[in-house]
């Protein structure tokens, strides 16, 4: 080994151990009790018992709502994943595929939504949805959430630059219409654009935290971020002296916060496969 | 009849003018080969005769039908692309089959028809293949099988061996005049490779700049170019060419130093300034002296030796040198003082226009 590499390792090493430190703490975290998250070391391993505890502590809150919330949740993203892949994607391919008026300016309109951060938009949304008597339901959510103007720019430039315009041009003249070139030659070769739009609008609407607190306001119909963030704020958790006699205190605010990352996690590992498989290989020259 | 008929067909991309406006006939069963630089257009008359982009102005025929408004898959063409534009996610039976899926041919007929184009090309073991597990000249091969198995009145190629090495290419050409024999389609073949053009065309169109500046036979275009552009595109190594005038009654041939030159009865027309040209193996090194050869004394700067045939390059004043032919074993080498001569009746002259004076 040189001593560039020796040094490019050890950066890298240093910078993994910085990013992963939190990580690791609030893992080992979760099997600790709160008594022994204050008395023992930061890396110290508590016990699947104290683990347990603080699950059924968690989870026996006000008859297993929390499970109701993490349904929420998920009827949330996947409605919105759903909705924003059958928009976007058909957006993406128009906008890269043909010349029409006003392209451009949908483009840079695109462009200014897509840098506009939501909580500037969460109040006209809320007036939207409460004209429409949509605020405080399922459906209405999952529309707020699958406006997804930067899935439809990585849709454009999925198409705009890793589509072959030949193979457009022969699907024309193998008879393909328009809608026929795109779901029997471009949706075929998707996969890597599904699977990042997908990724992100998961990563976006799961922990979309300001658009549900403004639209939802019915504890039942509570997202799980909103949820735990809520319960976790009453019961005075993360407060210095415990407060209030709901079992639920830091163990189970940790426990809470490894529930909302768990699914990225899973879905980012799931998803990697075919964000980096060629499938476009062989369709031209090469 | 016409065929294939384009009636001053015009196009614009924007500002930008392509095709300023270009009328032509090809009759059934021809193979036309369109040649020009690169940027000269012949891809937009392609694209056009395919339907993929809309005329400006002008109207396109094809089988006695105006097809200028109609889509690429109403025309009875098939065009095969340089990048072979080949369906990824398909297996090649697929990708030959997709048209006649769309045309709700029954499943039995496809089977055939695809299996009996496969044949042609020598394809049928390739057929469970995806195209990322076939070589460029196997890819090439199922983009042009893709062509075949709709039985098109019309093929298209636009620059269809390109990407392929030399020896295939030389084998593709093969196999697409063979085709072309077999089926007796009327074919339309972009190049700009003038060996493609002289060796398949029936009729090469040259293009330049988007007009068409001559259309004849391989050898017409080649014996006889109509202008410079024509004279100096088509064959290689290039025609020379140096500058000559009009002086009283004859031509004066800026060779060396000025010489007057017998053009027969050519009809000069009104022009002063001249640009002669000849080709490489109409010149000749240290021939007989003879009365009406004009001859310039130089030196061999380079001698290019391909086996069969020889070129030297020779230098004389400060003109770009003249490029001569020589036999395989021709007795000379670089540095060598040559009379490089010519007869008079193979010069090609040329007006301050660039058209050919013949
Ligand atoms: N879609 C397009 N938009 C704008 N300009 C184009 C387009 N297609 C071709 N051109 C221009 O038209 C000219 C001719 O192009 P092309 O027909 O492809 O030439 P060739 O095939 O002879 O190389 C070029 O200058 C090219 O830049
Ligand atoms: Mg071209």
């Amino acid at each position: 080994m040189t001593f560039g590499k020796a040094t490019a390792w050890a950066i890298l090493g240093l910078a993994f151990l910085f990013y992963a430190t939190p990580i690791l703490w609030l893992l080992l975290a979760a099997f600790r009790d709160e008594p022994m998250l204050f008395s023992s070391g930061p890396f110290s391993i508590g016990s699947f018992e104290m683990f347990g505890q603080t699950w059924t502590n968690l989870t026996t809150y006000n008859d297993f709502q929390i499970g109701r919330w993490a349904l929420n949740s998920a009827v949330y993203t996947i409605g919105g994943v759903t909705l924003s892949l059958v928009a976007v994607l058909p957006a993406g391919f128009v906008l890269a595929t043909y010349n029409f008026a006003f392209r451009k300016a949908i483009l840079v309109l695109t462009l200014i939504a897509m840098i506009t951060p939501n909580t500037v938009v969460a109040l006209p949304i809320f007036l939207q949805m409460q004209a429409f008597g949509l605020n405080n339901s399922y459906i209405g959510m999952i529309i707020a959430t699958a406006f997804f103007p930067f899935g439809v720019y990585l849709a454009y430039i999925y198409y705009a630059t890793s589509l072959p315009a030949g193979l457009i041009d022969s699907a024309r003249i193998d008879g393909a219409s328009r809608f026929e070139v795109f779901t029997k030659v471009a949706l075929p070769l998707s996969k890597p654009l599904i699977a990042l739009v997908a990724f992100f609008s998961f990563l976006a609407n799961w922990s979309n935290y300001f658009l549900a607190f403004v639209l939802l306001t019915k504890d039942e119909l509570y997202s799980l971020p909103i949820g735990l963030a809520v319960l976790v704020s009453s019961s005075g958790a993360l407060g210095n002296d415990v407060a209030s006699d709901i079992p639920i205190n830091k163990p189970e605010a940790i426990v809470a916060a490894i529930l909302v990352i768990l699914p990225v996690l899973v879905l980012f590992l799931a998803s990697q496969k075919y964000v980096r498989s060629g499938t476009l290989s062989g369709a031209e020259k090469g | 009849m016409a065929h294939v008929k384009l009636t001053d067909v015009c196009k614009s991309f924007g500002a930008l003018e392509v095709i300023p406006g270009v009328d032509l006939e090809i009759t059934q069963g021809e193979f036309v080969v369109f040649v020009g630089p690169s940027g000269s257009g012949k891809s937009t008359m392609l694209r056009i005769l395919a339907g993929l982009e809309d005329v400006t102005s002008g109207a396109v025929e094809i089988g006695g039908q105006d097809v200028t408004y109609a889509a690429p898959s109403e025309r009875g063409i098939a065009m095969v692309f340089q990048s072979y534009a080949l369906y990824p996610h398909k297996s090649v039976f697929e990708n030959i089959a997709f048209n006649l899926r769309f045309n709700k041919v029954a499943k039995v007929e496809v089977e055939t028809r695809v299996r009996e184009a496969a044949r042609i090309l020598k394809l049928t073991d390739l057929l469970d293949r995806k195209p990322s597990q076939l070589s460029g000249g196997q890819r090439q091969r199922v983009a042009i099988d893709r062509a075949i198995v709709r039985n098109p009145d019309v093929f298209l190629f636009d620059e269809p061996l390109s990407n392929l090495d030399a020896a295939l290419r030389v084998e593709m050409r093969f196999e697409i005049e063979r085709l072309h024999r077999e089926i007796g389609a009327t074919m339309v073949y972009v190049t700009h490779d003038q060996v493609e053009a002289m060796t398949l065309a029936d009729r090469i169109v040259a293009f330049d700049d988007g007009h068409i500046q001559q259309i004849g036979t391989p050898l017409e275009l080649y014996r006889n170019p109509s202008n410079l552009f024509v004279a100096g595109f088509i064959g290689w190594p290039q025609m020379n060419f140096f500058p000559g005038r009009v002086s009283g009654v004859g031509v004066i041939a800026e060779l060396g130093t000025p010489v007057g030159v017998n053009v027969g009865d050519r009809d000069l027309g009104g022009s002063k300034a001249l640009t002669l040209g000849i080709r490489p193996e109409a010149l000749q090194l240290n021939a007989p002296e003879s009365g009406d050869r004009l001859s310039v004394a130089g030196e061999i700067l380079s001698l290019e030796q391909l086996g069969h045939v020889s070129y030297a390059h020779v230098g004389y004043g400060d003109a770009p040198p003249l490029v001569v032919q020589l036999g395989a074993d021709a007795p000379h080498g670089r540095g060598d003082k040559v009379r490089v001569s010519l007869d008079p009746r193979d010069l090609h002259l040329f007006d301050e226009d660039g058209a050919a004076i013949r």
